[in-house]
């Protein structure tokens, strides 16, 4: 193991140490002065608990809705389900107290996943409309069914000849809730541990790949299932996952408050947790830290209540803003001068100061990535991607490493695709020329499982039969592509663009991503030290902590490349690769095909660039309407009567010369 | 069988407010998620117009004109800044803002009590196959179906309802058509929160008003919006007297706590099998 992947593995581990650390010295900070049960801490210590259960849901909805894309507003009903089931499990089942409360987790948990089955394949607006429908139905069976003492709460005197459930002990030690003065409330440890648990689980998933796999998600399914994401499946995964931090939170609520009354879970609830998600900053790692305390904060705080009085003075007293509107308000405020939210604007503001300070290091600009003078045959690079791409060896000598059959597509009668076959063969280069609207794109969506086979169609990578498999699986396969144009996560790095072409061969375990085992993080540094070779092997790792968004379009097509090698693919499919590209990009783009090329890798390029082709491809396939018409070498293709027609249309005057064509 | 019918007029009022959402659905891909409030503020109006002596059929109108007019202010102004495209769900989140503010306004001037509003609709049962069903319900099923019928030709026959369908289908391309989308989903807030006030007001004729009326309405309105796809005119009537008659039969067979969620459920399960809706279309995401 090269020492930089060492390196990079404890400075990973030193952080989430510091993390941890972090988050106890925190947890103590606010839970230790109300320990003794002075009756002047006691709201310390139910603002601090509640602002721990708002925490842990507002942390699995931030999973949800900021990373994954999939605004939820039925986060509420999973901490409803995860504090009445452990409430009840208490009461009725005798199962000692940690039992129960998994018991509780796994129910919400569980109701997370049954949801996701009709929203994992909406998206947008009906996963907000359907989570939202499904928190106000939870709200409903909490205040209709009989067992859970509707109104009166649970428990409740008439049904349990109590109001409160008996407090958990550990040892003999009993954990009091933090409601009566002078008796110290125990029980907020346990909260306090519970909540950095949670916290620490939350950032171990968002920060690995299975939260980059979120990301890619929320920007585009189709390109996300083209690294070997399985979108149901892993829509259903932080569905269910943020439905467990809800129950958790739940879990948590019922152990502060000993007694639940429905209206605690309302919608408001379910669209405060939001509020605070959004506020805080959708999507990153502190958003929701951020976003519940200056919330809870400020509805806790006096300054509510003077933005009312102020407005009962100064505007009218009876239409006037009070807490809830004054929410509203803000959550409005947010999208329109913080779209990103506090920690989102904090981190731009960070990022500009960074900046301004080391303005050479920042500046991606609009300056060409290469010199003219720099772009002849520079053999640095070519032995570098030899070296990078050289995972998978024993290559037979230019063996079929794909093939198709038949393949015939009609889009609503409309025949794109007629019948056509193709091979590529490791370690060449196979170009797929033709007019546009020929059907190129097409038949490389077929390839990879976009769009269904229709008919006799088949599909053969690496000897097995890869027909009617799902982009995810065809990547299993060993294959990775490039769209017609780059289709990069905007917002996140160059580098981390990039890991996100591996994060689904490093076959991390889940659970292992959960509990940040040793091995993950091995896993993470070497994925981050190959993705940074990748970068440098394409001369662009200057610019590996620049959003992909802001780079120019050559470099982003250099990125998409890198990310699509990161799979190490013995089959690797661009889409007119050079396309945007000035002519010593092309140069330099055709001399790095032919490296990749060299190690083995079978390429299928789609390509404009005749120049491109002539140089590069070995095998020539030319399509019109969807039909082959030509197939052989590129020097053929110059000659073929039939592809020349296909351009230039019939009756083009034969190039044979400069002096004949003005004839 | 007693049950059926009444849910059937129960299907129009839902009916009603799922057009609502269907018609801002349909043509700018966004929802208004205050249209609960939309709904309330449509009684509260009435009744203060009402308040100024003027004849009741006449505040009606005006009330629902200016709840119309409303419409297009949050259209311009909370809507349409928070939309850039297929990705971008911002306006969820401002109109769900607005539903507080608005609620919150509402509860701090109006009061939480429930009112009548006297003067408009029908009082008193009419038989129908010897089931007695309200009148005024009766009423809003009428209301509903005429409207559907009304929107449905609209779409299809007119010149402005091929505007509406072309920016519904393709907006970027219909601008450069030379139509112009932000008029026409001016149009749709207008039309769309005129038919909910005009339904808070029926409804609230009958059972009275409070604050908490629009809210719920809310959530059986998009649930049979949804049910019927979101897109479809005619699928937002299907999906309210589906949504109507199961909550009634439910109620009626097995409880208050099946009949209340059963709606849910039946949108849950259909959304399972069927994402599209019962007479949605499937539109494919293009690399």
């Amino acid at each position: 193991m090269p020492d930089t992947t060492i390196t990079l593995r404890r400075s990973l581990l030193r952080k989430d140490i510091l993390v941890l650390v972090i988050a106890l010295a925190v947890a103590a900070f606010a839970i230790v002065p109300g320990l003794g049960g002075d009756p002047l801490t006691i709201s310390r210590s139910q603002s601090m608990g509640a602002i721990a259960v708002a925490l842990v849901a507002a942390c699995g909805l931030n999973l949800l809705a900021g990373y994954a894309g999939l605004v939820s507003l039925g986060q509420g009903a999973f901490v409803a389900i995860g504090a009445y089931v452990s409430a009840w499990a208490l009461l009725e089942t005798g199962l000692p107290w940690p039992v129960s409360l998994v018991v509780a987790i796994g129910a919400s948990a569980a109701a997370g996943a049954v949801l996701s089955l009709a929203a994992a394949r909406l998206s947008g607006p009906q996963v907000a409309m359907i989570t939202l429908a499904f928190a106000v139905m939870v709200h409903r069976i909490f205040v209709e069914l009989e067992m859970f003492g509707r109104l009166a709460g649970y428990p409740n005197v008439s049904n349990h000849d109590t109001s409160l459930l008996e407090p958990v002990t550990i040892g003999g030690t009993v954990l009091e809730p933090p409601l009566f003065a002078g008796t110290g409330p125990l029980v907020m440890l346990l909260v306090g541990a519970l909540a950095v648990l949670s916290f620490v689980a939350y950032r171990n998933l968002a920060e690995s790949a299975w939260g980059r796999s979120l990301r890619a998600l929320a920007t585009n399914e189709i390109v996300a299932s083209h690294i070997g994401i399985n979108p149901r499946r892993r829509k259903t995964a932080v569905f269910t996952v943020a439905a467990a931090f809800g129950g958790m939170a739940g879990t948590m609520q019922t152990q502060l408050q000993a007694h639940l009354q429905p209206e605690s879970f309302t919608f408001t609830l379910s669209l405060s947790l939001i509020i605070m998600v959004i506020l805080g900053g959708s999507g990153r790692l502190y958003g929701p830290v951020v976003g519940v305390l200056v919330l809870m904060t400020l509805e806790h705080s006096h300054a509510m209540q003077g933005i009312v009085e102020f407005q009962q003075e100064n505007l009218s007293d009876t239409w006037f803003l009070s807490d809830e509107g004054l929410t509203g308000l803000l959550l409005i405020l947010t999208l329109v001068f913080l779209p990103s939210g506090l920690a989102g604007g904090a981190q731009q503001l960070w990022h500009r100061w960074r900046a301004a300070r080391t303005p050479a290091a920042a500046t991606s600009g609009d300056e060409p990535a290469l010199d003219i003078d720099e772009a002849p045959i520079d053999e640095a690079p070519i032995e570098s991607v030899r070296q990078q791409v050289q995972g998978s060896s024993e290559h037979h000598a230019h063996a079929e490493v794909m093939r198709l059959t038949g393949v015939t597509h009609s889009f609503a009668g409309l025949k794109a695709v007629d019948d056509m076959q193709l091979s590529v063969r490791s370690g060449t280069i196979h170009a797929l020329v033709g007019p546009n609207g020929a059907g190129k794109t097409t038949l490389v969506n077929l390839i990879t499982g976009v769009y269904p086979l229709q008919g006799a169609s088949r599909v053969e990578i690496r000897g097995a039969d890869a027909t009617g498999l799902a982009p995810h699986a065809i990547y299993q396969l060993g294959v990775a592509r490039t769209f017609q144009t780059p289709q990069l996560f905007h917002g996140e790095s160059a580098l981390v663009n990039v890991m996100a072409g591996l994060d689904a061969k490093l076959g991390e375990s889940f659970l292992a991503t959960l509990l940040r085992l040793p091995k993950v993080r091995r896993l993470e540094a070497q994925a981050r030290e190959r993705a940074m070779g990748l970068l440098g092997t394409l001369g662009i790792e200057e610019h590996a902590d620049v959003p992909a968004g802001e780079l120019p379009y050559g470099l982003q097509r250099s990125v998409e490349l890198a990310r699509a090698l990161a799979s190490d693919p013995e089959f690797l499919i661009l889409d007119e690769p050079a396309a945007g590209l000035n002519p010593s990009e092309t140069y330099q783009l055709g001399t790095t095909l032919e490296a990749i090329a060299a190690t083995g890798v079978a390429i299928l390029l789609v390509e404009h660039d005749m120049s491109l082709v002539i140089r590069v491809a070995d095998e020539v396939t030319c399509m019109e309407r969807g039909a082959r018409i030509y197939h052989g070498d590129a020097a053929g293709l110059q000659q073929d009567e039939r592809v020349l027609a296909a351009y230039l249309g019939a009756g083009h005057v034969t190039i044979e010369g400069k002096g004949n064509q003005n004839a | 069988m007693d049950s059926v019918l009444v849910g059937l007029t129960l299907g129009g009022l839902y009916g009603l407010v799922a057009l609502a959402f269907v018609l801002t659905f349909q043509t700018t891909r966004t929802l208004n998620f205050a249209l609960g409030e939309f709904i309330t503020a449509g009684g509260f109006l009435f009744l203060a117009i009402v308040a100024l002596d003027v004849p009741a059929w006449l505040a009606v109108a005006l009330a629902v004109v200016l709840i119309g007019l409303l419409g297009t202010v949050v259209e311009r102004t909370v809507v349409r800044p928070f939309n850039s495209g297929p990705h971008d769900i911002r306006w969820l989140l401002t109109t769900a803002g607005l539903s507080l503010i608005m609620l919150d306004l509402l509860r701090n001037s109006q009061g939480s009590g429930t009112k009548a509003l006297n003067g408009i609709g029908f009082d008193g049962f009419t038989s129908i196959a010897g089931t007695k069903v309200s009148t005024q319900f009766l009423l809003i099923l009428v209301v509903a179906i005429g409207v559907t019928l009304a929107l449905t030709w609209f779409t299809m026959r007119t010149t402005l309802g091929t505007i509406f369908r072309a920016v519904a289908e393709d907006r970027e391309t219909a601008s450069l058509m030379g139509l112009n989308p932000g008029l026409v989903a001016l149009g749709a807030y207008a039309i769309a929160m005129t038919i909910a006030a005009a339904a808070g007001i029926m409804y609230s004729s009958e059972v009275g008003l409070s604050i908490s009326t629009g809210q719920g309405l809310l959530v059986a309105g998009f649930a049979a919006a949804i049910l019927g796809g979101l897109d479809s005119i005619p699928g937002a009537l299907a999906g309210g007297i589906i949504y109507g008659v199961a909550t009634v039969v439910a109620t009626d067979w097995l409880g208050t706590a099946v009949g209340g969620v059963i709606g849910l459920v039946v949108t849950v399960i259909v959304l399972a099998v069927r994402p599209q809706g019962l007479l949605g279309r499937v539109v494919m995401e293009k690399v």
